[in-house]
């Protein structure tokens, strides 16, 4: 299964990784980041995200592990503490013909398309729940300019 | 030979003596010179018990009455100055209160649409002291949510201007 | 308490070596609620409270009449080693049983395997088949995605049948495949993101571009294996000479990919969707690419996560090793059940009892309240208390070391004859005649004073409810050690009464009084480990608690005689002695019954709580 893990990295340097989306280090395939900016037509416009992709032993049949930087990301779908993502495609909605260039466009979609059914961060999934967009967008402002958060995540 | 010797440690006695003495004076006046400094920079500008305040985690829900505190109590400069203070403006007053604030601060201004809203804001930033007047919420939604007090340890429950002032002394 | 699945498995290795190949009458056991089992309830606490009265003058003078002062039952138990009438043990059940209406409903209930619950499902299917007029097959994948609920399917295939086959992927979609993946509120970009499955699908398999074209165009090709040389497999990206394997959709994959891929979805009993699109794989399918029949395995993990999505109804057997479940088809009575302080007490099929509320054994007189509150408890103490629990002791007087090799507490030194109690260590000569006194919890100042727990400091308050908590638990313990013991014993008996039928010409039924009385001892045994759980939470000082205990010693005693009785090797004083383990049986259940229906009086009372 590793020549599937080259053969991405192959094409992603052939097609232009605009995610930044490599292996953490040289020789390790098992351990991927990705780095992004916040969609403009998001609250997260102007940021930028680190997202790890740890990688099974047997993936592609099972689906890479993802997880924002620990305090970094306020979003519905993900735990602030941890920085996991709940993403259908990520558990029972997996195909092993997803890619990990996929995975990260998913997660990237999901800054702009929150899924209030299944929230991590309740406070973020009542306020969009009760369509309070103004606190919604105002609450994820706060953590995404607030210096304490980046402290903690160290 | 005895007495010279004798007079050798004696002097040695002496400077040792001598250098513990002018080092520990000089640490102590180098000491109090930093003292003063302090004190000098927590004497400066603006309130006397920022430098306290700055470490607290305040959460204030801007009602009515702390709009009409507007022009009495400079919330722009608390903004600026303490760093973990936060204001959630409740659905009647986010368009009244306007602050003119540097925008690198401006995120510490929530406003919400909704009342659910403003004490889901509150659950989350989970902050160490609260400051609410329940009085100036809409009808039928002056009730506390009961959890909260599990989120914020401390509340106070303001009802007038005065209390308002009381917090933030000017 | 971690001693649960010991003997649990102790218990399944006991039921399968004596009774699973016998056939006792099981309608006298069938139901487990005691209130089925004898006497009203109004009768029974009409006794007591007259027992209550007699009892205040001399508390520790117990005679055998004392839940049982009704003559009818008086002439029953007065002496049951010389009354002769007391024969059929059974029979007298079984009119008891007719003289009383519970008031709680019986349960109705049966005992499945998923093999079973599979099977009803195939005939479900088979029903279903003229309604839905596609292949059984398709029904089943139909059934499975909506859990097995009939009247959902119906209702929703009334609605929408066509979109059902396509969106559940038994049909493909005509044209774009990616137009429905999901049925059921999943994300808003699931859709999106099977059109890029297929963009992604393109871009990776520039070499076989054939099965774009194809994919257009579907069922042109059936599902099946084929064989294909130097094939580039989109999911390991290895090129290969290979059998591959598609569906309608031509989405092609390696054998050993979609091997892998079907491996890891066999356990979670959910449909399995071509990788590349909605399309469901269906058992024939299945079975084709693994080699062998697989989907059984899918279709006995569906049904298992169909058991465990409907456990207010549907309950595992909570024995090692075994696969049954109970299947309870109304549960309206259970809140009734637990308002008296009854426990819905079922059987499986392989005889293991259970409490359908908590999955325990049964453990009357205590309700779940209580049992879950004292196995919690126990289960904290113990860690602080370390108990040594050892089968060996030895001899108060000679001090050689004493195995117990039989339930019975009744100790007799093999060197220097001594009689000794087991439990408590001291001469056995007062325990025999009169009062079991072992089952007594003394409280040793109970008299001196009575507030003591307002002067005393909290220190010794802690060490009281410690040292009393130590004595309920240890006799707890002692029973249930002894019940394991008596399992062993009973292992026995099935080759006794092999040997009766041997030796002495005697028919296989005439001989199951053995059976039943080894089995009766052993029910006894656990309710009088589980009477100490409901003493130690009653209230110590009022009368009811104080019959209770009463009732305790007269079970024990009745329990520790029958095992004694049990003990004899020699098959032809087994034979004389016929009566003896009738009565003695006889008298042990109607002892467990009595002890049972006061724990259950505690518990309504509210004498005993949990605290």
């Amino acid at each position: 299964m590793n020549s599937r893990l080259l053969k991405e990295w192959t094409q992603l340097n052939k097609n232009g990784n605009k995610y930044y989306l490599c292996p953490i280090e040289e020789n390790d395939m098992t351990h991927w980041q990705s780095e992004f900016e916040g969609p403009n037509n998001s609250p997260y416009r102007g940021h930028k995200f680190t997202l790890y992709l740890d990688i099974p032993s047997n993936y592609p049949m099972s689906p890479p592990k993802v997880r924002f930087k620990p305090y970094s990301m306020p979003h519905v779908n993900v735990d602030w503490k941890t920085g996991a993502v709940c993403l259908d495609i990520l558990e029972s909605m997996w195909s092993p013909i997803f890619n990990l260039q996929y995975v990260v466009e998913s997660c990237l979609r999901l800054l702009t398309e929150p899924n209030g059914e299944s929230p991590l961060n309740l406070e973020l999934g009542i306020l969009l729940r009760v369509s309070d967009h103004t606190g919604y967008n105002g609450l994820i402002n706060y953590y995404l300019n607030h210096p304490h958060n980046s402290l903690s995540s160290k | 030979m005895v007495n010279n010797r004798r007079r050798k440690s004696n002097q040695l006695i002496l400077g040792i003596t001598l250098a513990i003495g002018i080092g520990t004076s000089c640490y102590y006046l180098w000491k109090s010179l930093q003292n003063g400094e302090d004190r000098k920079i927590s004497d400066t500008p603006i309130k006397d018990a920022t430098n306290d305040k700055r470490n607290k985690s305040r959460c204030v829900v801007v009602t009515s009455s702390v709009i009409d505190t507007m022009n009495v109590i400079p919330w722009s400069q608390l903004l600026e100055d303490e760093e973990d203070l936060v204001l959630i403006v409740i659905p009647s007053c986010k368009d009244r209160f306007h602050l003119k604030l540097d925008p690198r601060f401006a995120y510490k201004v929530i406003r919400c649409d909704t009342v659910l809203g403003v004490w889901s804001c509150i659950k989350s930033l989970k902050k160490q002291e609260l400051y609410v007047n329940l009085e100036e919420f809409p009808d039928g939604e002056r009730n506390m949510p009961d959890d909260i007090p599990r989120y914020v340890p401390h509340i106070t429950y303001w009802k007038n201007e005065k209390d308002i002032l009381t917090t933030f002394p000017i | 308490m971690e001693g649960y699945a010991y003997e649990y498995s102790h218990d399944s290795s006991m039921d399968s070596i004596t009774f699973s190949d016998t056939e006792y009458p099981r309608n006298s056991y069938e139901n487990k609620n005691p209130k089925e089992r004898g006497i009203s309830k109004d009768k029974l606490i009409k006794n007591t409270i007259v027992d209550h009265v007699l009892t205040q003058e001399s508390e520790f003078d117990i005679d055998d009449n004392l839940l049982y002062s009704d003559d009818e039952y008086d002439e029953d138990y007065d002496d049951p080693y010389m009354n002769s009438s007391f024969i059929e043990p059974i029979s007298t059940i079984k009119e008891r049983k007719g003289l009383s209406k519970g008031s709680v409903p019986n349960l109705k209930y049966e005992c499945l395997t998923t093999q079973n619950i599979f099977e009803n499902m195939l005939a479900k299917v088979h029903h279903l088949q003229p309604i839905f007029n596609i292949p059984p097959e398709d029904i089943l994948i139909l059934l499975q995605h909506y859990d097995w609920n009939e009247e959902r399917l119906l209702e929703v295939w009334t609605d929408r049948m066509d979109d059902l086959l396509i969106e559940i992927g038994i049909n493909p979609s005509s044209g774009n495949i990616s137009s429905s993946i999901n049925g059921n509120g999943q994300m808003r970009s699931i859709s999106d993101i099977i059109e890029n499955k297929n963009s992604y699908c393109n871009n990776q398999t520039e070499t076989n571009k054939d099965e774009n074209e194809e994919y257009q165009i579907p069922n042109t090709r059936t599902r099946d294996i084929s064989f294909k040389n130097n094939f580039f497999c989109t999911i390991c990206c290895e090129e290969k000479s290979t059998e591959t394997f598609s569906l309608e959709c031509n989405h092609e994959y390696c054998i050993s990919c979609y091997r892998h891929y079907i491996e890891d979805k066999l356990y979670t009993g959910n449909i399995i969707n071509c990788m590349g699109c909605t399309l469901a794989l269906k058992n024939d399918d299945i079975d084709k690419i693994m080699g062998h029949p697989s989907s059984t395995k899918l279709m006995l993990s569906s049904i298992k996560s169909f058991v465990s999505k409907h456990n207010r109804n549907y309950k595992w057997c909570p024995f090692a090793d075994c696969n049954c479940i109970i299947h309870l088809k109304d549960t309206s009575s259970l809140p009734e059940y637990s308002r008296l302080h009854y426990s819905p007490f079922v059987k499986c099929i392989n005889l293991h009892k259970f409490c359908f509320t908590c999955g325990f054994e049964i453990h009357a007189p205590a309700d779940c309240i209580i049992t879950n509150e004292w196995v919690k408890k126990a289960r904290v103490e113990s860690e602080n208390l370390n108990w040594v629990l050892s089968h060996t002791k030895e001899c108060p007087k000679c001090s050689v070391n004493i195995e117990k090799d039989g339930g019975c507490n009744h100790m007799v030194c093999s060197s220097c004859k001594y009689e000794f109690c087991w439990i408590c260590e001291g001469d056995w000569a007062p325990h025999g005649n009169s009062f079991y006194q072992c089952t007594l919890y003394k409280n040793d100042d109970n008299n001196n004073n009575n507030n003591n727990s307002t002067n005393t400091n909290s220190i010794t308050d802690v060490n009281k409810s410690l040292k009393k908590y130590t004595f309920y638990y240890k006799m707890f313990n002692e029973h249930e050690v002894s019940a394991k013991l008596d399992w062993k014993l009973g292992q026995n008996v099935g080759n006794k009464v092999k040997e009766l039928q041997e030796k002495l010409g005697i028919s296989w039924i005439e001989g199951q009084f053995l059976t039943d009385s080894i089995r009766m001892l052993n029910e006894g045994r656990t309710a009088l480990k589980w009477s100490f759980a409901v003493a130690f939470y009653s209230d110590a000082s009022h009368n009811l608690t104080k019959i209770f205990i009463d009732n305790q010693s007269l079970l024990s005693k009745a329990v520790e005689d029958l095992s004694e009785l049990l003990q004899i090797k020699d098959p032809e004083i087994i034979m004389k002695r016929k009566t003896d383990f009738y009565n003695k049986t006889g008298y042990v259940e109607n002892r467990t019954f009595a002890l049972m229906e006061c724990g259950r009086d505690l518990l309504c009372k509210g004498i005993c709580k949990a605290n």
